[in-house]
Parts: structure tokens; C-alpha cells; sequence
């Protein structure tokens, strides 16, 4: 789909919701319908579309919705998910995306019908942010994460959760200043498995992206130079995590064990 | 505290991956030294292969003289547990968890099981993997666990929370306190810790809806989220200011470890210089400074002198500090400057660094859980989270000094 296809779908989106608002509903929806009227449309249905093609694998309506809702800024949850629940059935018609079922008993899904190409191979690219290959930068306020790019709440859990308030960020620095490495000998020499074992089609399936990745971002490690930081954040009761996917120090044990200081030191005692 | 060689926790460590953590650290040195030869045949019999071969990995490199920044890893003994009873003064719970008996490896959840046993005489049997679970999950408040492990309304069930409270008495003690410090309705509990970091937990509660799509023929899902909404009761502090508690600790290490040895050393020549200035009646008054202040305040709410204050003293704002928090603070550096600084990985209640800086990481694990028995932490928390003044009454005043003669705090 080109922009001028795009924008088309947009409108053809707006008249559809505009042509629904006009039949008579109940009193609570007519008042919802009337509320979203009060809203910029275009700019609405533009969001909408754009959070859909991220569903270029089918997913639950319900995360469909939850994607979604916040769009509306509404403070009703249950108004804004009963009216967005409402609004993508209705944009369904533009054939953006489509909802199904895939039998009575199963969930309704949604899947989106961009044809996004190259984008497609882009997004299946995105990951978690890989770990830095240079010091992290010093963290001198609750939104620094160490990267040099990078600005997101130092509190895991939500946006709910920050806060300004003290969050040892001393301490951050020191830990996000440990310089480690891939240990070769090791990688080389035990293969990653799984924790438990893969009972399903798709867990295996996740299971060998997720080693392919892993694989990709080793050799991306070793390629340059072999010495990487992993950036800290807290929960609300302080307890300190190590940010990463591919590589963590408080991963699984084959995670753990791959990794280790890059300081190293002959062992006394011998 | 027994002291080993790098080699030695090498050994150790491979020992722990095998599946040898519960044995004395001696035990744990001779097992890995009988099998020296053949350590590698054994990966697949270790509890975590993948550790178990990289400890392997790095006992052959030290063997051949190669350098290595393998991480030696030492976990909490019960951590939980052990933390609530270093809090609450109580011996009892501090024998179960490692920090009494130099020449006992602990183990409060084998611990719990015999307390069972005692309770229900010959018969009774449990893993120690199930009664971990129930043991861990009931000390945060939790009773879903041992229902499903012993029943509702049994005697098993009677006999599992007599043997609870008969290990660790003090812990159970403050269990009840926390559980009765929930705030109804209160959508936040919030606290500080000794070195400043604000503790902020938001009550969520989930709530879930049925939306019935007309444009869908009617057809219908479940929609659920959480909101920052007050409870009239809640389980969450007792592991919540736990949890705070192990963080505050990790910190501590990774502080007093891995430290900047231009500040130690400038704050700590400070440190001394007006503490003899104080003796000789000198000491003058400098200027306010107020991050020194947010410190000094901290130490007098929490009486647990803490380094994270060394890098705002300067010798204009040092007059502020009180004689007793100095006194800690040149305690604390003395001990400080005995090591280099080392880094340090940490997960929560477990601990690695270089196998050559494991003695220095053991002792000062103990110290600092020492130093907790003796302060009013425990103090400050319940005052903040209940709104009241008064101070936490410990089971006892003297766990410190048993704690700094204990070996297996960590194991």
C-alpha cells in the first residue's frame, strides 16, 4: 500500500465511522459515539491503522484492542475498550485488516493486510536493545539508561511506576561500568538448550528464533572486539536488573555461564 | 570466618553446580579435589551442566596458569528468611539460616521438615524442593502453597506452620507485623532505605470486563487491566520490604566492593582527621551542606552508618556529621581499605566476582548483615509504612557479634 492508498483507506475509515454514528443507538452509546465524535478522526483512524500493521501475524482482538485504546485518552476504561472494540469492527470494512474466528468456540483474532515488503523484514528485525559495546554514559537522572541514545524510565514495570524520587543511581553507574565478555571456549563447547521442553509446534518454533538471534547477536559481540556493558535498571523495591535478551548475566544458566569479566586474573592457590 | 584460597573456590564452585551445595565447604573442596582428574565426565550429572562445565573450564585454565574472569558465584543462605531474622534480632532463625555455627552449612527448609517430622512422628515425608516452596512462599504471606502441599485443615498443615515458627521465630514474628501494616486502602506504600533509595509500591488491582461487540454479531472477550486502586488488605509488604531489604544490601556491596579509591581515600583521611580534631576538643563548624544533611538524616532515622555519604564530605561539611555516624563510617573505610576495589555481578541474594575475591566478598556479606542486626532499619521502615513513632523491639541486642564470627551467611 503507497501513502496515497494509505490516506485513502483513512478516509474511506472516517466516512465509515461517520455513516455508523448516524444509526440510532442506545442512550450510553450514543453518548460514547458522541464523545468520540469530539476527537480529530483523521488522526484517529491514521493511529489505528498504523498500530495495526504491526499485526502482521494474527493476534488476539483483545491485544488488537489494548494496542489500541489508549488512542481515545479516555478516562473510562471500560467506555474506551467497549468503543474501540466498536471502532475496529466498523474499520474492519476497509479491508486494512481483518477479524475472524477461527471456529464458534476459538477467539476472535486480528490480522493485518498491509502488504508492508521490505518493512515486513525490518520489523521482524526489531529486538530488545542489544547490550553497549562502549562504557555506558553516566546515569545522572531516573530517565538515563546508559545508552547514549536511549532515554526510558529507570522503574521496570510500567510508566505507572516512575517516580523522581532517590533511586541510588551511584550504584547503577558502578554496575553498568563492569566491563564483560563472551567466554569462547565455553560457547564453543556446551549448546544452548532450552529450559524445559518445547510441548508445542510454536514454542519450538520461538525456542529457534530466539537461538538464531542469540547466535547472531554472539558473532555481532565477538566481531566487535568482545567486550560489552549491560545497562541496569531497578523494580520498586530497588532490586537491580541487568537490561538484555540475547546476553544477561541473570539469564538462564547457559546465559550465565557464557558470560564473564573481561578484567581477568591468574587464580591464586594453586 | 574460614578463609580459601582462589583455586579452592574454584572447586567450591564447581562442587555447588554439580549439586554439593549443601555441604560443608571443606567437604566441597575434597569432592572437587577427588574427582580432579575426571571433573568433566560429570557435567551430565550436575544440577546446572552449563555452570557446572564452565567451573571445569576455569579450574583447567588456573591448572595451566592462564588468567580468567570467571565468576564465582555465592548465594544467600535462605535469603528470605535470613534477612527477616537479622532484622528482628532473632538467633533462632539466624542458627536456620547459616549465620551462627561456623561449622554447620544451614539449611532452614531441611530444617522445617524435621520440625514436621517431630511434630507428626514416623511416616511423614517431604522433598526438600516442596517444603522450599512452601517454606519461602509462607514466610511473604502466602498460604496457597502449603494448602496445596498439606491440605486444608490438617494436621500435615497444623505441623507445617508449627515447624515455620519453631525455625525461624523472629521472621514469623515480623511476617504477622507486616501482613497487619497493610494500609486499607492506601493506594501506595512507600519507605526509604538507609542509603536514601525511596521505596514506592503502588497497590494494582486487576479488573476484568465482558464487552459484547454489536458490530461483531455480537460477539464477545474478556478485557482485563491494572489500575493504582487502594485494597482493604493486602499480602505484598511482607515481601516487598524483604525484597527492599536484599536490594539495600546488594547495594551496599557493590559500594563498599567495587569502590573509587580516590574517594575512599580522600574521605576517609577526612573522616580521621576530624574525628582526632573532636578528641583534641579542635573541631570547628564549617558550612551547610545539603546532601550531607539528606545523609545525616537518613543515618539518624536508621542508626546504619553508610558509605554512600563519602563522596559529599568535604572538610567544610564534615562538622555535620554526628560523632557515632563517623565512628561507623571510619570503620566501615577501614575495612574498605584492606581490599582492592573488585567488581562485582550481583543477582539479588546471589553474589559472584573473581574466585580470588571471594573471601573479601564472604566477609563482607556478614558485615554488613551484622551491621543490619545492629541498626534500626527495621525501625524506620514499620514508622514510615505505619505512620507512627517508636522503635522495632528485637528479639535480642547481640546477633551482630555472633554474625561476624559465621561462615556460611553465604554458601
Amino acid at each position: 500500500m503507497n501513502s496515497s492508498e494509505f490516506e485513502s483507506k483513512v478516509q474511506q475509515g472516517v466516512r465509515l465511522l461517520e455513516k455508523h454514528r448516524q444509526q440510532k443507538f442506545f442512550s450510553s452509546k450514543q453518548e460514547r459515539w458522541d464523545q468520540l465524535f469530539q476527537l480529530d478522526l483523521e488522526m484517529l483512524v491514521f493511529g489505528i491503522f498504523k498500530a495495526t500493521m504491526y499485526c502482521y501475524k494474527p493476534v488476539l482482538f483483545t491485544a488488537a484492542v489494548a494496542m489500541t485504546v489508549n488512542r481515545l485518552g479516555w478516562d473510562d476504561k471500560p467506555a474506551a475498550v467497549q468503543t474501540m472494540a466498536e471502532i475496529l469492527a466498523v474499520l474492519c470494512q476497509t479491508d486494512v485488516f481483518d477479524i475472524y474466528k477461527e471456529g464458534k468456540f476459538e477467539s476472535l483474532m486480528l490480522v493485518s493486510n498491509a502488504k508492508l515488503g521490505k518493512l515486513k523484514d525490518h520489523m521482524e528485525m526489531i529486538q530488545y536493545m542489544p547490550p553497549m559495546i562502549t562504557e555506558p554514559l553516566p546515569v545522572n537522572g531516573n530517565r538515563d539508561t546508559g545508552y547514549l541514545t536511549l532515554q526510558d524510565s529507570l522503574v521496570l514495570g510500567g510508566k505507572h511506576n516512575h517516580h523522581e524520587g532517590d533511586l541510588c543511581l551511584d550504584v547503577l553507574d558502578i554496575m553498568n561500568s563492569v566491563c564483560l565478555k563472551i567466554d569462547t571456549q565455553f560457547i564453543n563447547s556446551f549448546v544452548e538448550v532450552p529450559k524445559k521442553a518445547l510441548e508445542t509446534k510454536e514454542a519450538e518454533e520461538n525456542w529457534n528464533v530466539f537461538k538464531k538471534k542469540s547466535d547472531e547477536m554472539y558473532r555481532l559481540v565477538l566481531r566487535t572486539g568482545n567486550r560489552v556493558w549491560l545497562t541496569h535498571r531497578v523494580d520498586t523495591r530497588g532490586r537491580i536488573y541487568a537490561q538484555g535478551y540475547h546476553l544477561n548475566s541473570q539469564g538462564a544458566s547457559y546465559k550465565k555461564a557464557m558470560l564473564e569479566l573481561a578484567k581477568e586474573e591468574l587464580v591464586t592457590g594453586i | 570466618m574460614d578463609y580459601y584460597t582462589g583455586f579452592e573456590y574454584l572447586l567450591i564452585d564447581a562442587c555447588n553446580q554439580w549439586g554439593g551445595n549443601k555441604l560443608l565447604f571443606g567437604e566441597r573442596i575434597q569432592w572437587a579435589k577427588d574427582n580432579l582428574d575426571t571433573l568433566e565426565s560429570l557435567v551430565n550429572d550436575a544440577d546446572t551442566p552449563a555452570l557446572y562445565l564452565k567451573a571445569c573450564q576455569a579450574i583447567r585454565k588456573a591448572q595451566q596458569g592462564i588468567p580468567t574472569g570467571h565468576l564465582v558465584g555465592m548465594d544467600a543462605c535462605c535469603s528470605g528468611i535470613q534477612l527477616m531474622s537479622v532484622l528482628t534480632g532473632c538467633h533462632t532463625g539466624a542458627m536456620s539460616t547459616g549465620l551462627v555455627d561456623p561449622n554447620k552449612r544451614a539449611d532452614a527448609y531441611k530444617e522445617c521438615t524435621d520440625g514436621m517430622a517431630t511434630f507428626l512422628g514416623t511416616g511423614f515425608e517431604i522433598s526438600r524442593d516442596n517444603a522450599k516452596r512452601a517454606l519461602m512462599t509462607s514466610f511473604y504471606g502466602s498460604t496457597a502453597v502449603p494448602k496445596e502441599l498439606f491440605g486444608e485443615d490438617t494436621i500435615e498443615l497444623d505441623a507445617f506452620y508449627k515447624a515455620a515458627e519453631a525455625t525461624a521465630p523472629g521472621a514469623w514474628m515480623l511476617l504477622q507485623e507486616l501482613l497487619g501494616s497493610w494500609q486499607p486502602w492506601a493506594t501506595k506504600h512507600e519507605w526509604q532505605m538507609p542509603d536514601g533509595f525511596n521505596v514506592v509500591c503502588k497497590v494494582m488491582q486487576t479488573t476484568e470486563i465482558r464487552v459484547e461487540v454489536d458490530e461483531l454479531d455480537h460477539a464477545s472477550f474478556t478485557y482485563a487491566w491494572e489500575e493504582n486502586k487502594g485494597s482493604k488488605t493486602g499480602l505484598s509488604l511482607a515481601a516487598n520490604v524483604t525484597h527492599s531489604v536484599d536490594a539495600y544490601i546488594a547495594r551496599t556491596l557493590h559500594r563498599r566492593l567495587n569502590y573509587d579509591e580516590k574517594v575512599l581515600a580522600y574521605a576517609s583521611k577526612l573522616i580521621e582527621i576530624e574525628l582526632l580534631e573532636r578528641s583534641l576538643g579542635v573541631a570547628v563548624e564549617g558550612i551547610e551542606d545539603a546532601s550531607v544533611k539528606y545523609y545525616v538524616d537518613l543515618y539518624e532515622a536508621n542508626k546504619m552508618a553508610d558509605v554512600v555519604i563519602l563522596p559529599y564530605l568535604t572538610a567544610e561539611s564534615i562538622w555535620m556529621v554526628s560523632d557515632t555516624q563517623l565512628k561507623g563510617l571510619n570503620h566501615i573505610c577501614s575495612m574498605m581499605e584492606k581490599y582492592k576495589p573488585f567488581e562485582l555481578i550481583s543477582i539479588h541474594d546471589d553474589f559472584k566476582c573473581l574466585a580470588n575475591n571471594v573471601n573479601h566478598l564472604r566477609f563482607m556479606y556478614k558485615e554488613v548483615l551484622a551491621e543490619l542486626a545492629e541498626s534500626e532499619v527495621l525501625s524506620n521502615i514499620m514508622r514510615t509504612i505505619n505512620h507512627c513513632q517508636g522503635t522495632y523491639k528485637k528479639l535480642s541486642q547481640n546477633l551482630g557479634e555472633v554474625i561476624r564470627g559465621s561462615n556460611y551467611a553465604l554458601t
